[in-house]
C-alpha cells in the first residue's frame, strides 16, 4: 500500500502541540516587523509594540469568534452591526455612571448572545445560507441602531469604564490582555474541548459527521452564538478606546475581521485553519497600519497597501498549500 | 506518420488493426509527485479494435497514467505518442482534441447541470450565437437510447445515484466520439445488470474500430472483456500480456507480487447464534413520500454471528434502507431493536445502541479528507470528561482501531485524504470499530479498493461475525455477497422480494432482484457469464440450511 505520509519530525510534532496555523504566516509577520523597525527606530520599543496589540483588539477578539464560525464551514457579517449597537448600547445603559457599568456590560454581553442564537438557529435549523443571513442581520441591527440613537452619538461613558479598560497595568493596555485572553480562551475551546473537535468536524464533511453521531445542529448554534459574544465583547472594547459611542465607528469591522480570519488560513469552504493562524492574520494588518502610519502615507495609500498585503499573503499561503500538496 | 513507427515486440492483441499504430503510446514514462515516484519508466500501448486493461494495486501507478494520457499531468521523462506521432498534451483540452475521452472514477459531473447539459457540456449545440435547447435534448436523448441508459435527458444531476452518474459520465465519454476511451473503475458502483450494458457498450465499440483502455479492480471482468493486459505495481511495469494467456490467479500474483489464498472465499465456520432475541430487529421499515428511493414494509432480523447480504439493483432501495435504520432517512416510519431495545431514529441513538454505519462513498458521507486519520477515528466517539475532549484516551482509541482495521499506526497524525482508497476505507471501518458496535451495516465495503484490500475487508467482517457481531453487507458485488454472506435479501423497487441462503448461485439472485419476466433469464446467465472464475467457490453447504428470520 502506497501511503503519502505527512513529513513527521520535530517540525510536524511542534505544530501538533502549538496550533499556530501556518509558519509562513509567522515569517510573513516577521519580514513586516523588520521592515517596520529599519524604518523606525522606535518601531521595536515595547510601548509601541503592546499599542499595536492594544489597537488590534477590536478587530482581535471580533476574529476569534469568526475563526470558529468559519471552520464549521459558516460566515459572520453581522459582527461589524453588533460591535457599533454593542458599543452605543454600553454607553445608553452607563449613562455616564460607574455604578451601572456591570449592568451595561451584561446587557452587552446578552445582546451579542442573542443575535448570535438568533443567527445559529435560523441558519442550522431552517439551512438558510449563513452568508445571506448573517447579511441581513447586520443590516437589520445597523436599522436598530439608527432607531435606538436617532442616528446621533448617544449615552455617555462612565469615567470608570475608560479608565479601567483603557488604561495600562505597568506598561501592558488592558485591552491587549483582554484580547490575549480571549485568544487564549478560545484556542483552549478549539483544541481541548469536544466542541471545538466537532466544530472541525463539522466544517470538514457535515454530512459525515451526522453520521457519526455529531450533534451538527447545536455545533453551529454554539459556534454563531460564541461570535456573537464575542462581537459585543469587541463593542465594549472599542467603547472604552475610542471614549465616544458613534453609529459609525464600527463600520467596516466585518471585512477586517474576515480578512484577518482568511489571512490566518482559514477557509470559506470550512474545516482547516483556526484561531492560531488568525492572531497572525490580525498581528500582520495591525502592523501594516502601523507600519503605513510611520512611513507617513495617506489614508488612501493605507488602503492600497492594506489590500496589497492580502494579496501577497493570500498569495504565498495558496503557495504552501501547493507545496504540502493538499491543492493539484 | 510513416511506416517508420516501430512495433511493440510484445503485446500481440489478438484481435484489432494490428498494422494501424496504436491510439496512445507512453515510452518510458516516469513521473513524480514530490517525493512520490508514481510512474517509473512505464511502456504502454493501446490499439485500434482493442479493449487494453490496466490493472495494479492501489497506488500501483494506474491514476497517474490516464491522468497524462488524459493531459492532467505532465510526464518527467519519457513520451507520448497520438497515432505514433510524439505529442505534448498542453492540458486535458489537447487530449480531448486527439480524441481521447476519459471516464473518471471521481464523479466530474456538475451536481446542479441536468443530464443533457452534463454531457454537452462546453459542446452544446447552437444556432447562431444561441443554444439551441431543443436540439441539445432531442440529440441527449437520442444518445441515451442509443446507449439504452434509463435516465431522463432532463432530470438533474443532483438528484441521481451514484449509479445512474456512473452511467451519465460514460454517456458523457461516448459522446464525444472519441477513438481512445479511457475508462477508470467504470463498474465500481453498477450493478450485474447495467454491467453487462456496458461490456456491450464496450464491445460495440471494438467492432467500430476504437481503442478502449479499461481500469478494474474486478479482474473478472478484465479477464473477460479486455484483449491485452498490463499489469503495474509501485509505478513499475510489470508485464503486458494477451488476456487469453493469462489467468485470475496469474494476475493477482503479479499485481500483488506475493500468492494470495487461493480461496477467496472460503467457507466459514457457522457462528449464528439464534439461542437469544435477534441482535438487529427491523420491522415495516417505510418511507411513504414516494420518490424514487422510497421503501415500502421493509422487516429483517439478524442474528449474533450472522452477515446479512442486501443484493438489488441499482434504486432497489439498500442504501435507503440502511439510512433509515440509523435514524437519517427524513419522513420514515420504522421500528429498530438491538438485542430487543428500541433505537430511537437518531445517528447518535443509533451510535449508543452499537450500530455502525460504514457509507457507500469515503468521500461524500464516510471520512472528513483534510482531517487526520485520528480526528476520523475518533469521530464517532469524542471521549470527553465534562465536555473536556480527552486526547489520551482518543488516541489510544484511535490506535486500537487502526489495529483492528489493520490500518499502520504511522499514518494516524497525516490526513485521510493522502491515504490510498484501500487504507481509507479502512479507517472508514475503524471508526465504527471504535464504538465497539453489536450490529455494523456496510454499503458497498470494498467499492473501488484492491483485491488485497478487499481480502483484508471480508477477512475483518467474517471475524467480526465470529465475534457476535450482526452484520448487514449491500452490495453491487455479487460474488462478494454470496461469497461472504450467510443469507441474501434481495431487494427490488424498494420491497423485499426473496431470502435465499447463501450458496445460491448468481443467475437466482439476479432473476429476484431484475425487474419483469423476460429480462430474467437474460440478465441472469449473463450476471454469472461475467464472473465465471468465481463458480468454484460458491460453496453448496448451506443450502440445507433453513432460510431464517425476515418475518
Amino acid at each position: 500500500m502506497s501511503t503519502a505520509t505527512v513529513p513527521e519530525g520535530a517540525f510536524a510534532g511542534l505544530r501538533q502541540r502549538v496550533p499556530v496555523g501556518s509558519l509562513g504566516l509567522w515569517l510573513g509577520l516577521l519580514v513586516l516587523v523588520v521592515i517596520a523597525a529599519t524604518l523606525s527606530p522606535g518601531f521595536l520599543n515595547p510601548v509601541n509594540l503592546l499599542n499595536i496589540v492594544r489597537q488590534a483588539s477590536v478587530v482581535g477578539i471580533t476574529a476569534v469568534g469568526v475563526t470558529l464560525v468559519m471552520v464549521t464551514g459558516g460566515v459572520d457579517l453581522s459582527v461589524g452591526a453588533v460591535i457599533v449597537f454593542g458599543s452605543v448600547l454600553a454607553a445608553t445603559v452607563m449613562a455616564g455612571q460607574d455604578a451601572n457599568i456591570p449592568l451595561a456590560c451584561g446587557v452587552v454581553l446578552l445582546m451579542g448572545l442573542v443575535v448570535g442564537l438568533l443567527n445559529g438557529t435560523i441558519v442550522a435549523r431552517w439551512r438558510v445560507p449563513s452568508f445571506i443571513l448573517t447579511l441581513g442581520m447586520a443590516t437589520a441591527i445597523s436599522g436598530i441602531t439608527q432607531m435606538y440613537t436617532g442616528g446621533t452619538a448617544a449615552g455617555a461613558v462612565a469615567p470608570a469604564f475608560r479608565a479601567l479598560f483603557n488604561g495600562r497595568i505597568g506598561i501592558v493596555p488592558v485591552l491587549a490582555l483582554v484580547f490575549v485572553a480571549v485568544v487564549l480562551l478560545g484556542l483552549y475551546v478549539q483544541t481541548r474541548t469536544v466542541v471545538g473537535r466537532r466544530i472541525y468536524l463539522v466544517g470538514a464533511n457535515p454530512r459525515a459527521a451526522l453520521l457519526s453521531g455529531v450533534p451538527v445542529t447545536r455545533t453551529r448554534l454554539t459556534v454563531f452564538a460564541i461570535s456573537g459574544v464575542c462581537a459585543a465583547l469587541a463593542g465594549l472594547a472599542l467603547l472604552a478606546r475610542s471614549g465616544v459611542s458613534s453609529t459609525f465607528a464600527g463600520q467596516g469591522f466585518e471585512f477586517d475581521a474576515l480578512a484577518a480570519v482568511v489571512l490566518g488560513g482559514t477557509t470559506f469552504a470550512g474545516g482547516r485553519g483556526g484561531i492560531g493562524g488568525t492572531v497572525a492574520g490580525v498581528l500582520i494588518l495591525a502592523v501594516s497600519f502601523n507600519l503605513v502610519n510611520i512611513i507617513g502615507l495617506p489614508f488612501d495609500m493605507e488602503l492600497l497597501v492594506k489590500g496589497a498585503i492580502i494579496l501577497g499573503v493570500a498569495a504565498l499561503h495558496v503557495a504552501a498549500q501547493r507545496k504540502e500538496g493538499l491543492m493539484t | 506518420m510513416g511506416p517508420a513507427t516501430d512495433r511493440e515486440p510484445h503485446a500481440p492483441g489478438p484481435p484489432g488493426h494490428l498494422d494501424e499504430p496504436p491510439v496512445i503510446e507512453l515510452r518510458g514514462v516516469a513521473k513524480a509527485f514530490g517525493i512520490v515516484r508514481a510512474l517509473d519508466g512505464v511502456d504502454l500501448a493501446v490499439r485500434p479494435g482493442s479493449v487494453h486493461a490496466l490493472v495494479g494495486e492501489n497506488g500501483a501507478g494506474k491514476s497517474t497514467c490516464i491522468g497524462i494520457i488524459a493531459g492532467v499531468h505532465r510526464p518527467d521523462a519519457g513520451t507520448v505518442l497520438v497515432r505514433g506521432t510524439p505529442t505534448r498534451f498542453a492540458g486535458p483540452a489537447a487530449a480531448e482534441a486527439a480524441g481521447i475521452s476519459v471516464v473518471y472514477q471521481e464523479q466530474s459531473l456538475v451536481p446542479d447541470l441536468d443530464v443533457a447539459q452534463n454531457i454537452y457540456l462546453h459542446r452544446e449545440p447552437r444556432r447562431g450565437p444561441f443554444l439551441d435547447t431543443r436540439r441539445l435534448y432531442r440529440d441527449c436523448t437520442a444518445h441515451l437510447e442509443r446507449l439504452a441508459i434509463p435516465v431522463a435527458a432532463r432530470a438533474p444531476v443532483r438528484g441521481l445515484s451514484v449509479a445512474e452518474r456512473q452511467l451519465v459520465e460514460i454517456a458523457k465519454a461516448l459522446s464525444r466520439d472519441a477513438s481512445l476511451i479511457v475508462m477508470d473503475e467504470p463498474t465500481a458502483s453498477l450493478t450485474s445488470v447495467e454491467q453487462e450494458h456496458l461490456f456491450r457498450v464496450i464491445e460495440d465499440l471494438r467492432a467500430a474500430g476504437r481503442a478502449v483502455l479499461y481500469v478494474s479492480h474486478r479482474l473478472d471482468e478484465i479477464l473477460a472483456i479486455t484483449d491485452t493486459a498490463t499489469v503495474l505495481k509501485d509505478g513499475r511495469l510489470v508485464r503486458t500480456m494477451p488476456t487469453a494467456a493469462t489467468s485470475h490467479q496469474e494476475l493477482v500474483t503479479l499485481m500483488v507480487g506475493r500468492e494470495l489464498v487461493a480461496d477467496l472465499y472460503p467457507p466459514r465456520p457457522a457462528s449464528i447464534d439464534r439461542s437469544g432475541p435477534p441482535r438487529l430487529s427491523v420491522r415495516d421499515a417505510t418511507i411513504a413520500a414516494g420518490g424514487q428511493s422510497a421503501i415500502e414494509d421493509i422487516s429483517l432480523d439478524v442474528w449474533p454471528g450472522e452477515i446479512v447480504g442486501l443484493a438489488g439493483l441499482i434504486g432497489s432501495g439498500r442504501t435507503t434502507l440502511l439510512r433509515t435504520i440509523v435514524g437519517v432517512e427524513p419522513g420514515a416510519t420504522r421500528g429498530v431493536q438491538v438485542d430487543g431495545v428500541e433505537v430511537d431514529p437518531s445517528p447518535s441513538a443509533a451510535i449508543a445502541a452499537g450500530i455502525g454505519f460504514v457509507t457507500e462513498d469515503r468521500k461524500l458521507e464516510g471520512l472528513a479528507l483534510d482531517l487526520t486519520n485520528l480526528a476520523n477515528l475518533v469521530s464517532t466517539t469524542l471521549p470527553a470528561r465534562r465536555g473536556v475532549y480527552q486526547a489520551a484516551a482518543g488516541r489510544a482509541i484511535a490506535e486500537t482501531a487502526a489495529d483492528r482495521a489493520s490500518l499502520p499506526r504511522r499514518v494516524l497524525g497525516a490526513r485521510s485524504r493522502t491515504l490510498s482508497g484501500g487504507n481509507q476505507q479502512r479507517v472508514v471501518v475503524g471508526k465504527w470499530l471504535a464504538i465497539g458496535p453489536r450490529v455494523l451495516l456496510c454499503d458497498e465495503p470494498t467499492r473501488g479498493i484492491d483485491v488485497g484490500a478487499k481480502a483484508d475487508i471480508h477477512a475483518l467482517l467474517r471475524g467480526l461475525a465470529e465475534s457476535g457481531m450482526a452484520i448487514v453487507m449491500a452490495s453491487s458485488d455479487l460474488p462478494e455477497v454470496l461469497g461472504v454472506a450467510d443469507r441474501v435479501l434481495v431487494l427490488r423497487e424498494g420491497r423485499l422480494v426473496a431470502e435465499l441462503p447463501g450458496g445460491v448461485t448468481e443467475a437466482t439472485v439476479m432473476a429476484a432482484a431484475a425487474v419483469g419476466g423476460d429480462t430474467l433469464g437474460d440478465s441472469g446467465a449473463a450476471g454469472a457469464g461475467g464472473t465465471a472464475g468465481n463458480d468454484g467457490t460458491m460453496t453448496a453447504g448451506d443450502a440445507d440450511e433453513p432460510p431464517m428470520g425476515g418475518r
